[in-house]
């Protein structure tokens, strides 16, 4: 399997009739315990910065994968059927390949993008003749993923169609919430949930609670996670009666005709529907700090991930600015991580992040440094919009909520009346509230509107805004596509500040997590009231060619 | 008296090239666009330009379009990346080997002969496709891409700097005829006045036109086409294979775009994505490029392509039209290569009333008078 020029990056893998699956790396290996998702268990070895940036040179662990999990992963698999092609979760021994190390290309690219900034092609020098000859090598040259001919597919057994009449896109408890209310009404449902296993972060709580030693965590986080977990339970007895069914994987959007595509482990599934409900939540941007593009910079929900696998090691920072986040920072405390709370305040604030190849510091305003090996960050949650935008409901910042909200009515029906959008996905309402408003939207959706008036009046909405961030000029909007505050401010020089343009001179948004992160801290840029996000394009999750060939294939 | 010498309906690739040119002529312009600049199909193409087209008229135009296109850095301070890969069609019959043979003789009468190459050359210069029993192909080196959304902010940037009055968001509602004579535009409630109104607004033509009493034969036929993730750049030309409707072209980023040919919605239907257009996309490209399996699919949108009974542009006026009424549109899916040329051909135009050698083909009354230009080459 060894290549030139790649001998140091390349991974070897071997075949072994152990049960314990095996990962290796340059020619040593380590063994996992089976159903580790693979980022995970490189992480636990430490191997965060073996990967280098898909292009412009920046270093860039596998800790990406805070981002979205494995959505962000450049990682190409070889083997086959070894690693779930959406969750790289690792079931036998493994052979991974990483891409290059930075090009040369790359690195010089990277240079004239920090130093010219966004669109430095138009600069005078590199606009026109020898001079973009010359750049547009440099350019060509800098993606770092291996030639097309190196690539293999993932394997992909599996094609299935099917029809529902209502699809719910997320599993946590506003999503049970509907798919309760539908079971009780008698309705047939599909639920998607990519990890397979309802809760949402309600289930990523419990499994750090199970790890956790019983004494560390404290009476009153084990109660509300317990108080939570009863709704999980009574929300994931819908699917005992078989009306419904979940499926394990992720949701890529949906068409015009009304089929879903979702990729899962082994394959794809085309799901047609009537209605669809999207329940996908909220999840916290990176804060705007210089430094926030470092490996080591990851997000409350992946810093509990690795924690409920022990794999977040070293001294912690936690930054929070959510309540739900302080609470998954004390249970992953008590799994016995050495991770601080920091609350921001005005008389200690975060100047930036330091580091090198990783994090290695942060410093606070007045100077003080602290030398660290991970921030996690647990900013204001914002509404997972990429799959309801697509689909066509209205987002719009609320500048002195510092967050989104969409077009939904209170019940979570929109304009289309086989759409719906519900918790806090709408940026209404959250946890138990949640759980009441997939409730009210179900029973709706059966024209049940008595039981509807009952559980929306258990719904309290909540009115909370994020506290306004630093920012500063430096800080990464876009780690796909290295975008800084500083492209914005260029582009609103050249008098493109509406979204829709700022995206197509910066490419904010256009990278592989498809604008899942940066959407928000653009708009929080702009600073703009009512600013709309760019059009959201299709499909939501990158989805490797195979899958949908596969789908294609067997139309035919 | 009128606010403007010229207003223009439609602010894509070639409302704002023609009112660059107008403007640089000294007249005073106004852009009209019911959206943003560049909304409508200007930002959605796939970014490519060629002079190898098969009707005489179309070469001649592109000859010229592709030299005015790649000086337009020079112009308005802004980079249209081009990359100069040229335009590779792959052939698997020998019927189309002999049209392209025919074909490369007008082209080199034009100055732009290409190379016909025999099967085993195709499969030595594209390694990575799985191409079959390919006979031949035809390399276009003078075509490549660039990318549309440097066009239109160039444009922008430029007419910015020429003081055009530039109306966002206004979608005109009217057009005043007076005395058989065009003098102004509604939109809404608001009138805004001009000794001449020139429409190039793509596949919304007909709708606008129809404001002045005007038909004109373009239609919408929306396509779809995509992006995937950044991979090393290995493909210059932007390739064509006929036989499987499919092509596809590496864009500066990495990113493979490319298409299929034939699936297509008529009319201005709601630019969304399909099921069947996604799939099928993935199934014929795998089937050629099998590489591309582990390749991940990363973006996808939809556009209308403008469409004329002979597949070639409309530009000019028409003799039963009120005067002043002028148009530029119906590009037929090659409206951003052509945008730079076209809005100065239409400058000269509409500020002389003379009509430029190059535009005489394209008049709005060819239809009419039996003198279509049928082209055919239309991917």
């Amino acid at each position: 399997m060894k290549r030139s020029g790649d001998s140091q990056y390349t991974y070897y893998a071997y075949w072994s009739a152990f049960l314990v699956p095996s990962v290796r790396v340059r020619k040593v290996s380590f063994e996992v315990e089976s159903g580790t998702p693979l980022d995970v268990a490189l992480y636990k070895e430490g191997l965060t910065s073996y990967r280098s940036s898909v292009k412009f040179g920046r270093p860039r662990g596998i800790a990406d994968a805070s981002v979205d999990y494995g959505d962000n992963l450049c990682v190409q698999v070889t083997g086959e059927g070894l690693v779930d092609p959406t969750r790289y979760r690792v079931v036998r021994d493994v052979e991974v390949t990483f891409g290059n190390r930075a090009t040369a290309g790359s690195r010089m690219s990277g240079r004239l993008r920090r130093f010219f900034g966004a669109g430095f092609q138009n600069n005078l020098f590199m606009r026109g003749g020898v001079g973009w000859d010359v750049t547009r090598r440099v350019i060509t040259g800098s993606a770092n993923l291996e030639k097309i001919s190196h690539f293999r597919p993932p394997e992909l057994s599996k094609v299935e169609f099917l029809k529902v009449s209502n699809l719910i896109v997320g599993g946590g408890l506003a999503g049970l919430g509907v798919a309760a209310a539908l079971d009780a009404s008698g309705r047939d449902f599909a639920l998607v949930e990519s990890s397979g296993v309802p809760g949402g972060r309600v289930e990523i709580a419990r499994r750090l609670l199970n790890a956790a030693p019983s004494t560390y965590a404290t009476d009153d986080d084990s109660a509300q996670v317990s108080s939570l977990l009863r709704l999980v339970e009574s929300g994931s007895a819908a699917f005992r009666s078989g009306r419904g069914r979940l499926i394990e994987g992720t949701f890529c959007g949906f068409y015009e005709e009304k089929i879903g595509v979702v990729l899962c482990s082994e394959g794809a599934i085309a799901v047609s529907f009537d209605n669809i409900i999207f329940a996908n939540g909220r999840r916290s941007p990176v804060p705007l700090l210089r430094g926030n593009d470092l490996p080591g910079v990851i997000s409350i929900d992946y810093a509990a991930r690795l924690a409920a696998h022990r794999a977040l090691r070293g001294k912690t920072l936690l930054y929070s600015e959510d309540k739900w986040g302080s609470l998954v920072g004390r249970l992953i405390a008590a799994c016995g991580a050495d991770i601080e709370e920091f609350v921001q305040s005005d008389r200690a604030k975060i100047a930036s992040i330091l580091g090198q190849r990783r994090v290695e510091a942060v410093v606070f305003t007045d100077g003080r440094r602290k030398p660290l090996s991970n921030f996690v960050y647990a900013t204001f949650r914002q509404p997972a919009l990429e799959l309801p935008a697509q689909a066509g409901v209205g987002y719009s910042w609320v500048a002195a909520a510092d967050a989104l909200r969409a077009d939904v009515s209170a019940d979570g029906s929109t304009a289309l009346p086989w759409l719906w959008a519900v918790g806090s996905v709408t940026g209404l309402c959250e946890l138990e509230a949640s759980y009441h408003h997939g409730l009210a939207a179900g029973y709706a959706l059966s024209q049940d509107d008595g039981k509807s008036r009952a559980e929306l009046k258990l719904v309290s909405v909540r009115g909370g805004a994020g506290a306004p961030t630093a920012r500063s000029a430096d800080a990464f909007i876009c780690r796909c596509e290295d975008v800084m505050v500083s492209d914005f401010e260029a582009a609103a020089r050249k008098g493109l500040i509406e979204p829709e343009k700022i995206k197509r001179f910066t490419g904010w948004g256009t990278g592989v997590c498809q604008g899942k992160h940066c959407l928000y801290n653009g708009l929080r840029t702009l600073a703009r009231d009512g600013a709309s996000p760019y059009t959201q394009r299709l499909p939501i999750t990158p989805t490797p060619f195979a899958a949908l060939a596969s789908l294609g294939d067997s139309a035919k | 008296m009128s606010d403007y010498d010229v207003i223009i309906v439609g602010g894509g690739g070639v409302g704002l090239s023609t009112a660059y040119h107008l403007a640089k002529k000294g007249l005073r312009v106004c852009i009209i666009e019911k959206n943003y600049l560049g909304s409508g199909s200007s930002t959605r193409n796939a970014g490519g330009f060629r002079v190898h087209f098969k009707a005489e008229e179309n070469v001649r135009y592109m000859v010229a379009g592709r030299k005015k296109l790649l000086s337009l850095p020079k112009e308005t301070g802004w980079n249209v990346t081009p990359i100069t890969g040229g335009y590779f069609w792959v052939l698997h019959n020998e019927q189309a080997m002999q049209e392209f043979r025919e074909l490369n003789r007008m082209w080199a009468s034009q100055g732009v002969a290409g190379q016909l190459l025999g099967g085993k050359e195709v499969k030595e210069r594209l390694p990575m496709l799985e191409l079959g029993a390919t006979v031949g192909g035809f390399f276009g080196p003078q075509d490549g891409g660039f990318h549309h959304d440097l066009v239109v902010f160039g444009y922008q940037a430029a007419i910015r700097r020429l003081r055009v009055d530039v109306r966002e968001y206004s979608p005109v509602s009217g057009i005043i005829v007076e005395g058989g004579k065009v003098t102004g535009a509604k939109v809404g409630s608001r009138e805004i006045r001009g000794e001449k109104l020139v429409i190039c607004a793509g596949a919304w033509t007909p709708t606008i036109s129809r404001l002045a009493g005007v038909d004109i034969p373009i239609s919408a036929e929306r396509r779809e086409m995509g992006v995937t993730e950044p991979i090393k750049f290995f493909l210059r030309p932007f390739v064509i294979i006929p036989s499987e409707g499919v092509y596809f072209a590496q864009g500066l980023r990495g990113e493979i775009r490319g298409t299929v040919t034939d699936l297509k919605t008529e009319g201005l239907v709601p630019l969304v994505s399909t099921y069947a257009w996604t799939v099928e996309y993935a199934r014929r490209l795998l089937r050629v490029f099998p590489g591309m399996a582990g390749v991940r699919f990363n973006r996808q949108w939809s556009g209308y392509y403008e469409m004329t009974p002979d597949h070639s542009h409309i530009m000019g006026r028409g003799n039963a039209w009120p005067e002043g009424l002028y148009v530029a549109a119906g590009f037929s899916g090659h409206g951003m290569m052509m945008s730079p040329i076209t809005g100065e051909l239409m400058a000269e135009h509409v500020s002389g009333d003379t009509t430029p050698q190059l535009m005489l083909p394209f008049s709005p009354d060819r239809f009419a008078e039996g003198k279509p230009v049928r082209e055919l080459m239309v991917f």
